[in-house]
């Protein structure tokens, strides 16, 4: 690796001009001043840390404009241009951010929206034009705050359990890990079986409980509840994979020290475990707000995205439902793609500080 | 709606030109095809219709065609309205055989009675694929060849055999030959007198747009998530919209 005491050795040799003739190298034997015959390495020798940590950070970012910028920015220029039904031509014309307006007013040629509100003048001054559960952007954040919440508290307890010494240990550990294993598709199937009336019991021992409408798999805010308990059935064990790691790498002689000075149970855990915990935690919650903002399969196989439209579920309407709306399919794509960018940076700014760090 | 009378665009002759048509989807007799829905489903309830008994459980509202076949096939049902092929599966011998009815769709509203032309009276939904040639191909003989072969009388014939799927020449129905053709052959009259009176979807470059428009306020309505005549107005506003796109 390049040091600093490398750089005076290397301001003889001539990097620039050797840098040009990559397959060359032998062609400068001649100068008579390279220790390794190659005009590449030396020149990456020479580098600073901090620019070969770049120049092997290169092809990974070449990938990444390629196959993530690349697309991102030819959905943003395609989301402003019009509607084409008709014709030749897939696109219409340039119209600016009209797609985006109609996206967030409510008006786009969706059969589900992505956010319906309109102002009103008397107390809570906002309405919603469609409910709530039948809105793409308010059920996806609401999945994902809910689910990732109460997935890391039960994963946090799976865990917990799973660091204790005790026998049978391995066997519990994977009954608990078991759900993480089951395709989306299989998942979906059951929890459909479950309230299909006529198949399983979970219709009718809900409704009369007075929780579900007879036909909940047809109704917006049960089916939302369903696959919010069906997610986190299979979530939180990913949620105690991740978080019981972190809890294994916790110096168990901490505690010894902890019991010695009289700490309770609660304060070993707030001062110990919690803060060692924390980035292993962190990580885990970005991944899951992640996926659940991306949710898709699990409500297509479940309820179907009319009943559950969450902002994956849209585009993927809008894109392939058959008619012909590119630009709108575009500009929700795009719009998908800031609100979750949106809530990774929120992670990122607020984990900032945290030991450890997020990034 | 159809045997209601009702239509989602007037007379027939509207279903296949978007843009300048009037929409009917709030008419009365689509309502009324609503309430008698409800009616099945709810029994006497709020837009309901009178005189209609609940036949059917309220779990239809989350079922698609096929899971609708099974409780029928299961012999949990008395009657279900499916495809031709649902013929086919349960009216041979290891299923309900000869056992099993067939009937046209009953209707409210005869053609006579109705308001729009060739609306009314018995009616089915006219299922299956539309082929064309795309007037961008550079290879249009061989495009022509295969729609000529899928029109031949053979072709035809081996399609109805072993898919069970209506000829688009009702003629051949009775030029097959039964124990080819299987079960569908014992109620030809009656598939012969369901085509006759099928009735297309309003299939233009806007129909999946509006379709998914429609199943959703419909079902709202079936649903009692929202009023039968609130359920239709919106509707009613929303196509009013997506026809403007490319009127």
């Amino acid at each position: 690796m390049a040091t600093d005491a490398d750089d005076g050795t290397g301001t003889d040799t001539e990097p620039v001009t050797d840098g040009g003739t990559l397959t060359g190298g032998e062609t400068g034997t001649s100068h008579g001043h390279e220790r390794t015959g190659n005009a590449v390495v030396n020149w990456m020798e020479n580098l600073s840390e901090a620019a070969y940590a770049y120049l092997l950070l290169l092809p990974a970012f070449a990938l990444l404009t390629l196959i993530a910028f690349y697309p991102m920015i030819r959905t943003f220029v395609m989301s402003l241009r019009a509607n084409q039904t008709r014709g030749l031509d897939p696109l219409g014309g340039f119209v600016g951010l009209e797609n985006y307006i109609d996206i967030l007013t409510g008006n786009a040629r969706l059969a589900r929206q992505f956010l319906d509100v309109g102002l009103t003048s008397s107390f809570p001054f906002i309405e919603l034009g469609t409910p709530f559960f039948q809105q793409a952007l308010f059920v996806t954040l609401a999945f994902a705050v809910i689910s990732v919440v109460v997935e890391t508290v039960i994963g946090f307890g799976q865990a917990y359990v799973l660091d204790q010494e005790f026998t049978g240990r391995r066997w519990v550990r994977v009954a608990i890990i078991l759900p993480w294993a089951v395709p989306i598709v299989i998942q979906g199937m059951i929890f459909f079986l479950l309230f299909q009336p006529t198949v399983g019991f979970g219709s009718d021992l809900m409704q009369s409980l007075g929780i579900f409408s007879g036909t909940p798999l047809a109704n917006s805010q049960d089916a939302f509840i369903i696959i919010l308990v069906a997610d986190i059935w299979k979530s939180s064990a990913f949620m105690a994979l991740l978080i019981l790691a972190g809890l294994q790498s916790v110096d168990r002689s901490l505690y010894d020290v902890a019991r010695v000075a009289g700490a309770s149970p609660w304060q070993r855990f707030k001062l110990i475990t919690l803060p060692l915990v924390m980035p292993a935690l962190l990580v885990a919650m970005l991944f899951r707000t992640m996926d659940a903002m991306r949710v898709y399969g699990l409500i297509e196989s479940t309820a179907g995205c009319t009943t559950v439209p969450s902002l994956s579920c849209l585009v993927v309407e809008a894109m392939f439902g058959g008619t012909r709306i590119y630009a709108t399919a575009a500009a929700v794509a795009f719009a998908t793609a800031l609100v979750i960018g949106l809530i990774i940076g929120v992670y990122v700014l607020l984990f900032r500080d945290t030991d450890g760090g997020m990034y | 709606m159809t045997s209601w009378g009702g239509a989602y665009y007037g007379g027939a002759n509207n279903l296949f030109t978007a843009g300048e048509r009037p929409i009917t989807v709030d008419d009365q007799r689509v309502i009324d095809a609503i309430r008698m829905m409800r009616s099945f489903i709810e029994g006497e309830e709020a837009n309901t219709l009178d005189g209609y008994p609940q036949i059917c459980p309220s779990a239809v509202v989350q079922w698609t065609e096929q899971q609708s076949l099974n409780p029928f096939a299961g012999g949990e049902a008395v009657s279900n309205r499916n495809w031709s092929y649902a013929i086919a599966e349960t009216g041979t011998e290891d299923a309900f055989g000869e056992n099993l009815g067939v009937m046209t769709r009953p209707y409210a509203v005869s053609q006579q009675e109705a308001q729009y032309s060739d609306i009314g009276g018995t009616a089915a939904a006219l299922g299956g694929w539309n082929l064309a040639v795309s007037p961008f191909s550079n290879r249009e003989e061989e495009s022509l060849q295969v729609l000529e072969a899928f029109a031949n009388r053979e072709v035809m014939l081996t399609v109805f055999r072993l898919g069970g799927f209506l000829p688009p020449n009702l003629e051949l129905v009775g030029d097959a030959d039964p124990s080819e053709v299987g079960p569908v052959a014992r109620y030809a009259d009656v598939v012969t007198s369901a085509s006759e009176n099928a009735i297309p979807r309003p299939a233009t470059d806007l129909w999946p747009e509006q379709s998914a428009l429609i199943y959703q306020a419909v079902n709202a309505a079936y649903r009692g998530a929202q009023a039968p005549e609130a359920a239709m107005n919106d509707l009613a506003n929303e196509l009013e919209q997506s026809e403007v796109e490319v009127s």
